[in-house]
């Protein structure tokens, strides 16, 4: 019973603090930060006059907060549009951002379409071979600046991702593929306490979970600590599987080459290792008997009890939720370690390419460059290494409102696929020699937080030392892009079969795989294997191999 | 004789007008969408519109029954809306009886206001808290059970006892509806019956059997006629919050499935295609149960 009233009394708490971070987030206290456009010197392309109208339609999580009256259709991103550009950009709808993709949905299928909007790769095709969005291929000639070109070229699989038969009809939303990479996660303060050395091998891995379950690492005198965190998700960014089944050579999900042509990851024999693997994890009580109806949220709670001390997921995790341990315990930390291998092979870590959703244009929409030209305001002015403090504090977010992110007030934003890379080498060698010259705003910005951390002891600065830090996540991406990746091969439209069967296949599988950790016999997924062949499988593999033909390079 | 016709028409206007709204939105909301049904012929591409896509003829109907887990869906579908309905008439009718057996009036208002309550809620709250009150390891069903020496059941996880889990919590919420709605038929039963029944001898047991069940039971079968046509729904929105990739094998539904289908998917032929099946379906039901009630009581909806 005792658990119980804390649960309640941990909700309650959750409650009052949401309520307190709404109503401060909606204060009417005037805000420094809240400056008109003007004020701002900003590379801008020729300004629409008289001014155009823009529909579009938002998603907006969690995480969006404004500040003094701004909101999502009035803030500094909506008055620079109309005010620099002459583009009076306003909402049809805005909605969560866990309801965006079917309420798009819903609006495609009214006919009423947003004049540039973002969708994602099934919904993409479906709008070209309904003829509903306009061909880019010129616009992106004629407008794209230098550096958006820059951006959207860097990575060699974002333009193919927007490309149906030869013509460009969207723009890449880009980011660094390597990003999705899976990696280790370690609460080092367990393994520190229990005196053991990071792991070497899978083998390694699965003892550490049993230690973690059995020696109490947490010292709380209960027996209530699980070893690997999982949820229903089982591809998700934290708490994923996708790097259990790596250390095995198995790569569920994405489409790898073998003796000369493209094979799915999730139906080769290695998948059946990692499967047995996890069974007998649970079998041993080491996996959270609940997982297969735990989603995100409750997985979070698990890491901020400090219940679960080894995660696989990617480079950003310790902004959230590894982050909620700390909170709560100062001396948690986790540490990202490569994923190990269950033999004597290196393991590779999987990745695809990071365009899963681009920008359309409404078919016969009279203005299709003028969300050209809202990205080259982006890229000319906030993807440079000399964009000055003002401008950045203004636009994206500022240190002393950590929690109003403003670039997030637009969807007319993305990332340059080679900079968390190249900025990583920069930082560690400043970091290195002690010495911050030479870095940009954001890396100086970094480099302050990581010094803070070992000058000033300030305990919450770990986040940055665990990401960006010089044994930090991002350095193991730098290995992973050397030589221990995995790169989805097939990175095209869904082909026909693809976008008609591969969500039933997809759910058979994590049926399958949910069923086999639980304790049904790995036969089922010998089954599953068959089926998935007979039940589009088949078809799908011949398209990507139809597609691999024509793009390999 | 044309004054007395411009007499019944000045009568009879207002209820005319009164009837205008609801014929309205019956137009609207339910026989206008059924054009949409030619969806289910089409490859439907949204740009090309109702009548510009490309007509496939059955492709989509031979598409779903191809699909692996057509035959489930269906089968978990009619279990559990057939369970619901007959826990939905059991329930109700019997908390009826008991209510009306009880003498203190404010305990039965008490009684009948608690009860009623869950009604109110919509399932995405209920879910959330049915999820933590069920859990195994830390709900309070499960530590109730661990007093009695009962191992933690998993209610929403293990793909047996789901069906029966959504049935329990659907019945909890509903059936203080019914009761209500059963309770005032009961009002409705004239006390000289009871009066005579006693002068004659008649039990407690005697007099429900003979008076107050009879006098209900148009009202049962009122609404298990209307009941009838949702042999295909069995609660979309209590399951979509409910279930889990854990409980598909007997936990998704026809409504889920075309939820993900169309929505998720973009897969707007077949969606429809099932969609359409399923209110055929429940036509044939709802028309058969009407001819069921009208040999069985002499009663008819339509």
């Amino acid at each position: 019973m005792r658990k119980t009233k804390r649960a309640i009394l941990i909700s309650l708490f959750l409650v009052i603090a949401m309520f307190i971070a709404a109503c401060s987030g909606s204060s009417t206290e005037p805000d420094q930060n809240d400056t008109a456009a003007e004020d701002f010197d900003l590379k801008a392309d020729e300004k629409y006059s008289p001014p155009v109208e823009m529909m579009s339609v938002k998603s907006v999580d969690a995480t969006v907060k404004f500040l003094g009256d701004n909101d999502i259709h009035n803030n500094i991103w909506t008055r620079t549009y109309a005010d620099k550009l002459g583009i009076n950009l306003k909402y049809l709808w805005v909605v969560d951002a866990s309801q965006y993709s079917q309420k798009l949905s819903a609006t495609v299928m009214s006919g009423e379409l947003p004049d540039v909007f973002v969708v994602n790769s099934l919904l993409f095709k479906l709008l070209y071979d309904s003829e509903m969005i306009e061909d880019l291929t010129d616009v992106y000639e004629a407008y794209a600046s230098e550096k958006t070109k820059d951006v959207m070229e860097q990575d060699a699989t974002a333009l193919p991702v927007v490309t149906l038969e030869g013509r460009m009809m969207g723009l890449p939303l880009t980011d660094a593929s390597i990003a999705g990479a899976p990696l280790l996660w370690i609460r080092q303060d367990w393994m520190n306490k229990l005196g053991m050395a990071p792991p070497q091998s899978m083998q390694d891995v699965m003892e550490m979970a049993a230690r973690f379950v059995k020696e109490d690492p947490d010292g709380n005198g209960l027996d209530d600590t699980f070893g690997l965190a999982m949820s229903k998700d089982l591809w998700s960014a934290y708490g994923g599987l996708q790097g259990f089944f790596n250390g095995f050579h198995a790569y569920p999900r994405i489409w790898i080459e073998r003796d000369g042509s493209l094979v799915y990851g999730s139906v080769q024999p290695e998948y059946r290792e990692a499967l047995a693997a996890l069974q007998e994890m649970y079998k041993r009580g080491e996996i959270d008997p609940e997982f297969g109806v735990k989603d995100a949220v409750k997985l979070s709670e698990d890491i901020a009890n400090s219940r679960v001390g080894i995660e696989f997921g990617v480079w950003w995790n310790p902004y959230h939720p590894l982050n909620l341990s700390q909170a709560n315990y100062p001396d948690a930390y986790w540490q990202a370690f490569p994923i190990p291998s269950i033999d004597d092979k290196t393991a590779k870590s999987q990745y695809s390419a990071a365009v899963y959703s681009m920008i359309v244009v409404r078919k016969g929409y009279p203005h299709p460059e003028a969300v050209m030209k809202m990205i080259n305001l982006w890229t000319e002015n906030f993807l440079q290494d000399d964009t000055d403090q003002k401008l950045r504090d203004a636009y994206l977010g500022d240190l002393d409102n950590p929690d109003v992110i403003k670039y997030k007030y637009t969807d007319f934003h993305l990332w340059e696929p080679n900079n968390m890379l190249t900025a990583h080498e920069k930082l560690s060698r400043a970091l290195a020699r002690r010495d911050p010259s030479g870095l940009n705003i954001d890396e100086s910005q970094r480099y302050q937080i990581i010094a803070a951390y070992f000058d000033q002891g300030i305990k919450e600065a770990w986040v940055e030392v665990a990401t960006n830090g010089e044994n930090g996540a991002v350095s193991i991406l730098n290995e992973i892009a050397r030589d221990r990746g995995m790169l989805n091969r097939f990175y095209g439209a869904p082909t026909q079969t693809m976008s008609e069967k591969m969500a039933a296949l997809h759910t058979m599988e994590e049926e399958m795989v949910i069923k086999v950790i639980m304790g049904e016999p790995l036969s089922e997924f010998d089954a599953f294997v068959n089926e998935w062949y007979s039940l589009g499988g088949e078809d799908i593999t011949r398209e990507v191999n139809d597609w691999w033909k024509e793009n390999r390079n | 004789m044309k004054t007395k016709q411009r007499e019944k028409w000045r009568r009879e206007l207002p209820l005319y007008l009164m009837l205008l709204p609801p014929v309205l939105i019956m137009v609207v909301y339910a026989y206008g969408p059924m054009v949409g049904n030619v969806i289910a012929f089409q490859k439907f591409l949204p740009g090309k519109g109702l009548f510009g896509s490309e007509w496939i003829g059955l492709t989509n109907f031979t598409y779903i029954f191809g699909m692996p887990n057509i035959v489930s869906v269906i089968r978990n579908t009619v279990f559990i809306a057939f369970m619901k309905m007959i826990a939905g008439i059991i329930v109700p009718v019997t908390v009826a009886l008991l209510l009306n057996e009880v003498v203190h009036s404010s305990f039965k208002r008490t009684v009948q206001t608690i009860i009623y309550l869950p009604y109110f809620l919509s399932w995405v709250i209920l879910s959330g808290i049915l999820i933590t009150i069920l859990s195994p390891s830390e709900g309070i069903v499960n530590q109730f059970l661990g007093y009695l020496g009962i191992r933690p059941v998993f209610f929403l996880g293990d793909e047996k006892i789901f069906p029966f889990t959504t049935v329990i919590t659907d019945v909890w919420k509903n059936f203080g509806f019914g009761t209500i709605v059963y309770l005032s038929a009961l009002t409705s039963i004239d006390p000289n019956l009871y009066e005579a029944a006693v002068i004659d001898g008649a039990g407690r047991w005697q007099q429900t059997w003979h008076i107050t069940l009879p006098g209900i039971s148009t009202t049962i079968i009122l609404l298990t006629v209307l009941s009838t046509g949702n042999i295909l729904n069995a609660g979309f929105e209590q399951i979509f919050n409910l279930y889990s990739p854990m409980v598909y094998s007997t936990g998704d539904i026809i409504d889920t499935l075309v939820y993900r289908m169309g929505i998720d998917n973009y897969q707007y032929g077949p969606a429809t295609a099932v969609g359409m099946m399923k209110s055929l379906v429940a036509l044939l039901f709802i028309a058969a149960s009407n001819k069921a009630a009208e040999k069985a009581a002499g009663y008819r909806v339509f």
